[in-house]
């Protein structure tokens, strides 16, 4: 075990740090919430600068367009990232975590050259076309349907939960295209042009009063068969690189952003009343509180790093991967519902910049249990492939 | 960077499961209840070397100590293993001799020494030092009836003064390890519930099936893995900041460690006898050794609160001096 960082990695930290002091501020405060047209223009000039300075796609291999970086220096990364409070990766997220490692993985030739590069330099932005309507946790269930018409296929149906898709691209489209076999082996992986008559995209009001989530209603609309990635019927393993992938490092930034929430709360328990008239920070329950939340995130970055170390040699994510989400996703939630009780009423009448945050932030934390697969789920995957008890 | 065990460690491991699996046995624990640990037990792990890893002025070895109590730990070893392997920061010629030790800072009384009985040497742990003494030295000591049938405990309302073997310095930096060695050992005792409780939902039937194939039973399994892998991180990365302090805050590191695999211990411990059901009620049974071991452990070098608490004054400390950015 070695938890020291390299001469080497120390000077990339240094660098990426300068780097980040200087252009996080210049590139200031992110648009409004609900402005998804300037959000977008505020994260893909975002990606631009990492991509120009040399810092996108640091996990993907140099051939592929990314940096093919040690993972000691992605660990780096997502420390000065975190450190610097850099703008979140939000719109960016699926291109740069799902789709680009998929096709890098699985696609051909041509669909790499021509989307790899775009996604690295924020030039398209990609959504997520895999739940709908009836398929949730049971994903193969799905049943857009996808009929092939000489080199196209037409797509009719209807998707859900796809993050961010009013200001998407493209969408990595899973698809029923044989409905006569065994759900898994019917299902294909398309790229989805969503500039196109036949896709009609409309945002969803959430718990949060946000409309961070699309419905995306499919009519017909046309995918190149060049677009397939992978073999047709053969989506759900194509699918399951991707979920392995969301499963294995692409919470980390998450992670190491829990840190920061942490200390947010802090900061507003020594200067928010408690109930004896002093601080809240004052409260032996509240600092004990802390202490756990702040071990339990300490733990889970470096847990996070043995994943990744691990990853490293085999070649496939780690099995703690389901394991870091649920722990993840609990203590994000953990966070903010102490944070909301810290400020107390003010945060339920939206009085003041932090209360209208902590409410907010904690209504929205309500989803990490849910998406990316429940914590239901994630038990159950944690029970039958860690533990190796039966499928029920 | 590179948070794996080495080749050298990934041996050390692997012996010291086999050693742990020979010679502490759990199917037949019960002949270890009330039993100063057996002589040639103690002899294989003092030959594995436990013993000698944190001597003073070599580096490293908290990692591989931690290796060894986690395998030791899953079997629910007996004797008096964590302080003999902290006796040597203080002295070469441990090993030969059992070493037990006291917290004398410790606010509960009266004191409560594990493994009193066969041990010869006795550290007590002060806020400005070390000391030594013979256990013999211990005034009208009784013996405890202790929670954990396979910890043996003297209890004592007062304590000898001995020969000064450290400082302020040597005293926090023997606590440091001390928490991280009791740690290592809750990692094992954690994942040893685990591997009782899983073992036993596969095996076990009702309604015609495993009761391993209920999701109420699988989630339980679940958090257990959770909890066990979470403290093992936490553990391991405490383990090698205190080798090497470059690589972070090792007080900080320790605290969550112990404060995490305190919390897996006894989490895990109940959660085998609830998976067992009535017969994990039962003391024929395996959980109830991990869940009482967990408690002793738990106590000792600080409890979970105590952590808590240094964890989050270290975060506030840390908050009031760092520069406004």
């Amino acid at each position: 075990v070695n938890l020291t960082y390299s001469d080497a990695d120390e000077r990339f930290r240094a660098a990426l740090r300068a780097w980040l002091e200087a252009e996080v501020p210049r590139h200031g405060a992110p648009p409004p919430a609900g402005d998804w047209p300037a959000r977008r223009a505020y994260d893909t000039d975002w990606q631009r600068k990492l991509h120009d300075a040399g810092y996108a796609g640091l996990h993907w291999p140099a051939a592929y367009g990314g940096r093919g970086l040690p993972v000691s220096q992605q660990l780096v990364y997502l420390e000065e990232y975190a450190r610097a409070n850099a703008p979140y990766i939000s719109v960016n997220f699926v291109g740069m975590m799902h789709a680009g490692p998929t096709l890098v993985a699985e696609g051909t030739d041509e669909q790499r050259a021509f989307h790899l590069p775009r996604i690295l330099r924020g030039e398209s932005v990609w959504c997520q076309g895999f739940s709908e309507p009836s398929a949730g946790s049971d994903l193969a269930s799905l049943r857009t349907r996808a009929v092939r018409r000489g080199d196209e296929y037409v797509v009719t149906g209807e998707k859900i939960w796809s993050t961010r898709a009013h200001v998407a691209d493209y969408c990595e489209l899973l698809v029923r295209t044989d409905r006569d076999a065994p759900k898994h082996r019917g299902i294909t992986w398309l790229i989805l042009d969503m500039h196109q008559r036949g896709v009609e995209v409309r945002p969803m009001k959430t718990i949060d009063g946000e409309h961070h989530f699309c419905e995306v209603f499919l009519d017909e609309a046309r995918v190149p068969v060049s677009n397939r990635v992978g073999e047709e019927n053969d989506g759900w393993r194509v699918t399951n690189v991707t979920l392995r992938f969301e499963r294995g490092t692409a919470f980390a930034q998450h992670i190491i952003t829990l840190r920061s929430q942490i200390r947010a709360l802090v900061a507003v328990a020594m200067s928010t009343a408690g109930r004896d008239g002093g601080r809240a920070w004052n409260d032996v329950a509240l600092r004990l509180h802390v202490g756990r939340l702040q071990a339990g995130v300490d733990a889970l970055w470096r847990m996070t790093q043995r994943g990744i170390a691990e990853a490293e040699r085999s070649g496939v994510p780690p099995a703690s991967g389901s394991a870091v989400k649920l722990r993840y996703s609990e203590l994000a939630q953990e966070i903010a519902d102490l944070t909301l009780r810290t400020i107390g009423r003010p945060a339920l009448a939206g009085a003041g910049e932090v209360a209208v945050c902590a409410a907010r932030d904690y209504l929205w934390s309500l989803q990490y249990t849910i998406a990316a697969g429940t914590s239901q789920i994630q038990r159950n995957l944690v029970a039958e492939r860690v533990l190796g008890m039966p499928r029920g | 960077m590179d948070f794996r065990l080495d080749d050298e460690q990934r041996a050390l491991r692997d012996a010291a499961h086999a050693l742990a699996a020979r010679h502490f046995d759990l199917a037949t624990v019960g002949g270890r209840e009330g039993a100063p640990v057996a002589a040639a037990a103690w002899r294989a792990v003092a030959d594995l070397g436990l013993f000698s890893l944190l001597a003073a002025g070599e580096p490293g070895g908290a990692v591989e100590a931690t290796v060894v109590l986690e395998q030791l730990g899953a079997q629910l070893a007996s004797g008096p293993l964590r302080w003999t392997s902290l006796a040597v920061m203080f002295g070469p010629e441990a090993g030969a001799v059992r070493v037990t030790g006291v917290d004398a800072d410790d606010a509960h009384r009266p004191y409560v020494i594990e493994h009193g009985a066969e041990s010869d040497s006795l550290l007590v742990l002060r806020a400005d030092g070390v000391e030594r003494c013979p256990v013999d030295a211990l005034a009208s000591s009784t013996e405890g009836a202790p929670l954990d049938p396979l910890t043996p405990v003297t209890v004592v309302d007062d304590l000898p003064r001995g020969e000064p073997v450290g400082r302020a310095g040597d005293a926090r930096r023997l606590r440091l390890a001390g928490a991280i060695l009791a740690a290592a050992e809750l990692v094992g005792v954690a994942q040893g519930a685990l591997d009782t409780a899983a073992a036993y939902a596969l095996e076990r039937e009702q309604f015609g099936v495993p009761i391993g194939s209920f999701q109420a039973v699988k989630h339980l399994l679940a958090d257990m893995y959770v909890r066990v892998e979470l403290a093992r991180s936490a553990t391991y990365a405490a383990a090698a900041i205190f080798d090497d302090a470059r690589a972070g805050d090792v007080a900080t590191a320790t605290s969550a460690a112990k404060l995490l695999a305190g919390e897996a211990g006894i989490a895990n411990g109940r959660s085998a006898v609830q998976v067992l059901g009535g017969m994990g009620f039962t003391w024929a049974m395996l959980p109830h050794y991990f869940l009482k071991r967990s408690w002793i452990l738990d106590a000792a070098f600080g409890t979970g609160d105590t952590h808590a608490l240094a964890v989050s004054a270290a975060l506030e400390h840390d908050m009031t001096n760092a520069l406004p950015t």
